[in-house]
């Protein structure tokens, strides 16, 4: 068994996880906002390229930027949906509307793409790369840099931009932010069209690896949730290193281990850093950073 | 010449209980009116109300006018974009944010405002301490540092009419009587000021009109001289301040 | 006892009475029995959920896990060791108490959205598990369970066709309803309300909040279970399509649309979304859909229920009981 190539394969993992979960862990941290429909905004994203490509007979790329656009816009219609729940700060039927609002992408994704699995399609998924023992595709390498790219651009734009410290503001005293000025609902709809757009993106980079279903999704909230509570939930830097960890974790198991259980192990997983570390899941200090 | 600020029949209730009920109001330009009055009276209250912003929900009747426009019901940032400023009790400063930070966000651009604009510069100016921490994370100031930062970001702002919410809790003495001072110069220079405090004596120290406040009402206001001989007043001294 | 107890008392067991002949009364074809077997079953599921989100305050979102654990266990029981179905009701009671254990004490110390969360992937990990694991059928599940057989003694009690589960399901229903009524007035619950209302106070009653949120769980837990455990037979077989977030929606729907809180609630709540599954289907992806817009509607426009038309009534019961407690606890 070739441990360099399961680390690599790791570390590919691991820049998916975290490119999956940047959006959410800016919704958690600047909006305090579980979203349970994560799952089903990854789906939509990789069928909304799937359909988008089938019907248009527009490249891969072309698919990518359809897709995160139809993300952008879901999580813009989630946004007016919760606007007053998000300003009376109702976090529990929040969280139970994303839930429904969940339902409703996989009954409306059911009726539209059907129950079959499909193939999203993408060149760079077959051309690969050998380095000696090691091998991966191009895929894998684009999805490596964009991931660290959105990265980079997100930690940029809250620290240097007024529309990042606006967010900054808000994730903090939302009340305060009002005095000065600026209009909340404004900043919240910027940070769940982040959400629709990066899962929709992470979407298309993942998934022309296996083959969609319109039922998929779920693993994608457990490790989405463990990576935001691993790095520290509002936490950029963090996600990235939980994110590379747990595919680490995940790869290293599934490899010596079983393939089958990798989502019951970083459940457990999870449960050991609550357990040892129960501040873990308090909103960060570090914010942003 | 109207009134910078007019409140008339303001009735403020949290939930079922009573909290404001005050008949009528009015603060000239150019002047710093002190509302005071012991705690609990909603001295709070009545100034978050005229500025439409709370940490609670308050369900909240009656007309507010700022020079007799009619502004109660607007959205809270709207106001700040019309010139009126609430400095809140409390947090009044991001801690997360840099003293720079705070300051240079949200300002609205200065082209086109008949207001006085406040520069950053300017700010440093009027407190040299702010500008010698400017890197400072808000949450790392002292209390009296951060309530200058509160009363800076504020005027960033480009107030015509400034509220300000107990300033001198948890303050020092000497920082109170600074703080006053400065905000006394702002006024002489143009600005309108509403001042909520409990330290009637530092109150009283530096505002043209007080307002006394009881239980949700107003129950006696004058220019300061005469409102100083007030029995009430003098009740308010021992009976607000508990040392 | 006075007639002022007597005349609601009356009305319960008239309405009871009443409910066992609907079936009937609505045409008594296969369709209507099926319908209502099966909202009498999910009613009883969500009960389960009920006690945690409307007396504790929490979303727990592995009632699923519950109610399935009550169905493998049940069709493991008889269908694999030919246990007979009583047995295989302590098995689903206790294979659940035995879950809630574990999840209960993992999320001992978490609270509102960290509590869901973690009940949600609990119940993630469950299918995981359920897909894979051999012992519990695999992604095939579970097929041959037999047809339902209490009977005690000479007391025949089988029940194999739709309209032979209607009274088991009925006195399932019934039950639960019963339990849920009792324990709202018992000491645990009207525990676990202080507890949801006020956590700060509840404490120096002498209230363990932790240890009352435990209970709570451990107690909601075999509700959905034997929910689970009726529904193996009714089907014959058992599969990973119960971990479905469907159900977990369903539940959630049923309990919050009436009302939280409401005794009827959940069973009006699942009549009425389950009604609409069996005679205005749009197909499973169309009723996921209208599932979930009917959720969100519910949320957005009316976040405490249709019943929130009578706001005060619901708050004066809350403080009400509130208030017997304290009362209690003082004197107590």
């Amino acid at each position: 068994m070739n441990l360099l190539q399961q680390v690599v394969n790791g570390i590919i993992i691991g820049h998916a996880y975290a490119l999956v979960a940047v959006g959410w862990t800016m919704l958690l941290g600047a909006a305090r906002l579980v979203n349970f429909g994560h799952g089903q905004m990854y789906m939509v994203g990789a069928f909304a390229a799937w359909w988008f490509m089938r019907m248009t007979g527009l490249p891969y790329p072309v698919a990518v930027v359809a897709a995160i656009l139809v993300g952008a816009l879901i999580g813009a219609v989630m946004q007016r949906l919760l606007m007053r729940l998000t300003l009376s700060r109702d976090l529990v039927s929040l969280m139970i509307v994303t839930l429904g609002f969940g339902q409703m992408l996989e009954g409306a994704a059911g009726l539209t793409f059907g129950p079959r699995p499909q193939t999203l399609a993408s060149p760079f998924q077959s051309m690969t790369l050998h380095f000696g023992a090691i091998w991966f595709t191009v895929q894998d390498v684009i999805l490596v840099v964009a991931a660290i790219v959105v990265f980079l651009a997100l930690r940029l734009l809250l620290n240097a931009t007024k529309f990042g410290t606006a967010v900054r503001m808000v994730a903090e005293d939302p009340a305060l932010t009002r005095l000065a000025g600026i209009d909340i609902a404004r900043v919240y709809m910027g940070i769940f069209a982040f959400e629709g757009a990066a899962v929709a993106f992470a979407a298309t980079l993942v998934a022309p690896r296996t083959p969609i279903l319109t039922s998929m999704g779920f693993d994608q909230v457990v490790t989405t949730f463990v990576v935001v509570v691993l790095g520290g939930i509002g936490s950029v830097a963090g996600s990235y290193v939980a994110g590379l960890s747990l595919g680490l974790f995940t790869a290293l198991f599934g490899a010596l281990v079983s393939p089958a259980y990798t989502t019951a192990a970083v459940f457990a997983l999870l449960i050991a850093v609550m357990a040892l570390r129960p501040g873990q899941l308090a909103a960060s200090a570090n914010f942003a950073r | 010449m109207s009134a910078r600020l007019e409140v008339e029949n303001l009735r403020v209730a949290y939930g079922a209980s009573s909290a404001v009920a005050v008949d009528r109001l009015v603060v000239e330009p150019g002047t710093l009116a002190a509302v005071v009055g012991a705690n609990g009276a909603g001295k709070s209250t009545l100034v978050n109300a005229i500025a439409n912003w709370s940490r609670a929900e308050p369900r909240v009747e009656g007309a507010v006018r700022m020079d007799g426009e009619n502004i109660a019901g607007r959205p809270a940032h709207q106001l700040v974009k019309r010139g009126l400023q609430l400095v809140p009790e409390g947090r009044g400063v991001f801690m997360g944010l840099t003293v720079e930070e705070n300051l240079r966000d949200g300002a609205p651009s200065a082209a086109g405002l008949s207001r006085k604009t406040y520069s950053i510069q300017n700010v440093y100016q009027l407190f040299p301490r702010l500008g010698e921490r400017r890197s400072t994370q808000g949450g790392s100031l002292s209390g009296g540092e951060r309530q200058m930062l509160a009363v800076g970001r504020a005027l960033r702002m480009a107030p015509k009419a400034l509220l300000l919410d107990e300033p001198s809790i948890g303050l020092a003495p000497r920082f109170v009587s600074l703080l006053l001072q400065t905000i006394r110069a702002l006024v002489d220079s143009g600005l309108t000021v509403l001042l909520v405090e409990q330290n009637v004596r530092a109150a009283m120290e530096v505002a043209d009109v007080v307002h006394l406040l009881e239980r949700g009402r107003l129950i006696a206001s004058g220019p300061v001289d005469e409102m100083r001989d007030d029995p009430r007043i003098v009740e308010a001294y021992l009976g607000g301040g508990h040392e | 006892m006075s007639a002022r107890r007597l005349l609601p008392l009356a009305g319960a067991i008239g309405l009871a009475v009443l409910g066992f002949f609907l079936p009937r009364l609505l045409g008594g074809s296969t369709m209507v029995y099926d319908t209502l077997v099966v909202i009498a079953i999910f009613s009883a599921m969500s009960y389960g959920l009920d006690i945690v989100l409307s007396d504790l305050g929490e979303i727990s979102l592995a009632h699923t896990a519950f109610f399935a654990t009550g169905a493998y266990a049940a069709a493991i029981l008889t269908a694999r060791y030919g246990q007979s179905a009583w047995v295989a009701m302590a098995g689903a009671i206790l294979a659940s108490l035995a879950l809630a254990l574990v999840l209960g004490l993992i999320t001992l110390r978490t609270r509102e959205f960290a509590f869901s969360l973690v009940t949600y992937a609990a119940a993630i990990v469950c299918m995981n598990v359920a897909s894979n694991w051999d012992f519990l059928g695999g992604s095939d599940g579970i097929v041959g369970v037999p047809p339902l057989d209490l009977s005690v003694g000479p007391i025949a009690l089988t029940a194999g066709q739709s309209f032979e589960f209607w009274p088991y399901a009925y006195a399932l229903l019934l039950l639960t309803i019963y339990f849920v009524y009792r324990f709202r007035r018992s000491s645990l619950g009207q525990a676990a309300l202080m507890v949801h209302m006020n956590p700060r106070l509840a404490t120096m009653c002498g209230l363990d909040g932790n240890r009352v949120r435990l209970q709570v769980f451990l107690v909601s837990a075999p509700i959905s279970a034997l929910a689970g455990w009726l529904y193996a037979f009714q089907r014959s077989y058992v599969g990973t399509d119960l971990f479905d977030t469907y159900f977990l929606v369903l539940m959630l729907t049923s309990v919050i649309i009436a009302g939280r809180g409401l005794l009827l609630g959940p069973l009006a709540g699942t009549a009425l979304l389950m009604s609409q599954k069996s005679f205005a289907s749009l197909g499973a992806y169309g009723d996921k859909l209208v599932l979930g817009a009917i959720l969100v509607a519910a949320l957005c426009y009316s976040p405490r229920g249709l019943a929130a038309l009578w706001p005060r009534r619901r708050l004066k019961v809350v403080e009400a009981s509130a208030q017997a407690s304290s009362v209690r606890s003082q004197h107590g």
